[in-house]
């Protein structure tokens, strides 16, 4: 199952799905870091980036791995997931 | 090394290189010549080598970016080959021994750059088909007919009339038409990145793309006005070291974004 790219607006409107994205957005820039997230939340959750809380960050996380792995490697990946764990405070 | 930096650098070198073509006696151009020819080829290599490397083994991009490096590494070595054997003129052996050198060369840059333009997809990130996507990936492939359709014919003639190693510019200009037509793909992945630091090797990779295609239509245009090449040679060398100094610039930048963390 693929992560499509998505337009949308400059937040998603949730706090959680916006600290990912912004985290993501230093690699992937602004606007794939968000889509990516919106369409990851789809794929592992089965609702929109809107609805993320804290308790669905692992299987975000998961669902963003793949993606990550293939354009900054598997120790970079992990980098960026455990920032982003850091920032959220889990 | 900044990014910047990177983005400037093969232009400045390549000025320096006409500026010292220009103002060098005529002895010196030659050697001059070769020096630019063999440490562009060997940047390219660095920085190939540089960004697999920074991947671990496996991994989707480290293999892309190792078919990059072996196709410079075979155009490396089959001008070492050249220059260490100095082959007699006509010599079959020689020939066919650079022949291959090239042959497998264009293929790893076929099969890296096919890797690369894949990597959008591999990721998961595929969008499907999309109206400025296809307009894109059109514009690329006719692109790459109407600058290497006329010399694969040529090519294909040569072969069809008893030239065997006519192969070995063949395989050369299919290989380019391969390559030109996947700027599309490359150039999608540069562009939906950008803002993000992985821009950077992407950017890179494409503006590599396009002045191969810039140096083959120039070729292609001396051709076709019947002017012999050599006559603008330091030019076209030029114009074919840029695209590989920006294949280590590409490189390079991949290596930097992986090996400091970026925030």
């Amino acid at each position: 199952m693929a992560c499509s790219r998505m337009g949308g607006a400059e937040t998603t409107g949730n706090a959680i799905a916006d600290r990912v994205a912004a985290r993501l957005s230093l690699y992937l820039g602004p606007h794939t870091g968000r889509a990516a997230v919106k369409t990851c939340a789809r794929k592992a959750l089965g609702r929109g980036a809107e609805t993320l809380t804290l308790g669905d960050l692992p299987a975000l996380q998961q669902a963003l791995r793949p993606m990550l792995r293939t354009f900054v490697g598997r120790a970079q990946c992990e980098v960026v997931l455990e920032q982003i764990a850091r920032e959220l405070g889990l | 090394m900044s990014y910047r930096s990177l983005a400037w650098l093969p232009i400045v070198v390549v000025g320096a290189f006409l500026l010292a073509w220009a103002v060098a006696p005529m002895p010196a151009r030659e050697p001059l010549l070769i020096v630019e020819i063999e440490a562009s080829k060997a940047l390219a290599l660095l920085g190939c080598a540089a960004a697999a490397l920074v991947f671990e083994p496996g991994e989707y991009l480290r293999r892309a970016w190792l078919m990059l490096g072996a196709c410079t590494l075979l155009l490396f070595a089959r001008d070492v080959f050249a220059m260490a054997a100095h082959p007699a003129h006509g010599d079959t052996v020689a020939l066919v021994v650079q022949g291959v050198f090239a042959i497998a060369g264009n293929g790893c840059s076929v099969v890296g750059t096919w890797m690369l333009a894949r990597t959008w997809k591999v990721s998961g990130l595929d969008a499907g088909a999309t109206p400025g996507g296809n307009a894109l990936l059109i514009g690329a492939i006719v692109a790459a007919a109407l600058v290497t359709g006329w010399p694969v014919i040529s090519d294909v003639r040569a072969l069809v009339g008893g030239d065997v190693f006519a192969v070995v510019p063949l395989a050369s200009d299919l290989a380019d038409a391969v390559v030109v037509a996947l700027l599309a793909p490359l150039a999608r992945t540069a562009l939906a990145l950008r803002g993000g630091v992985l821009r950077w090797p992407w950017a890179f990779l494409t503006a590599s793309g396009l002045l191969w295609l810039a140096f083959d239509v120039a070729y292609g245009g001396l051709t076709a006005a019947h002017v012999d090449p050599s006559r603008a040679h330091a030019v076209l060398e030029a114009m074919r070291t840029l695209p590989t100094l920006y294949a280590f610039s590409a490189g390079l930048s991949q290596r930097n974004i992986l090996a400091v963390s970026v925030a």
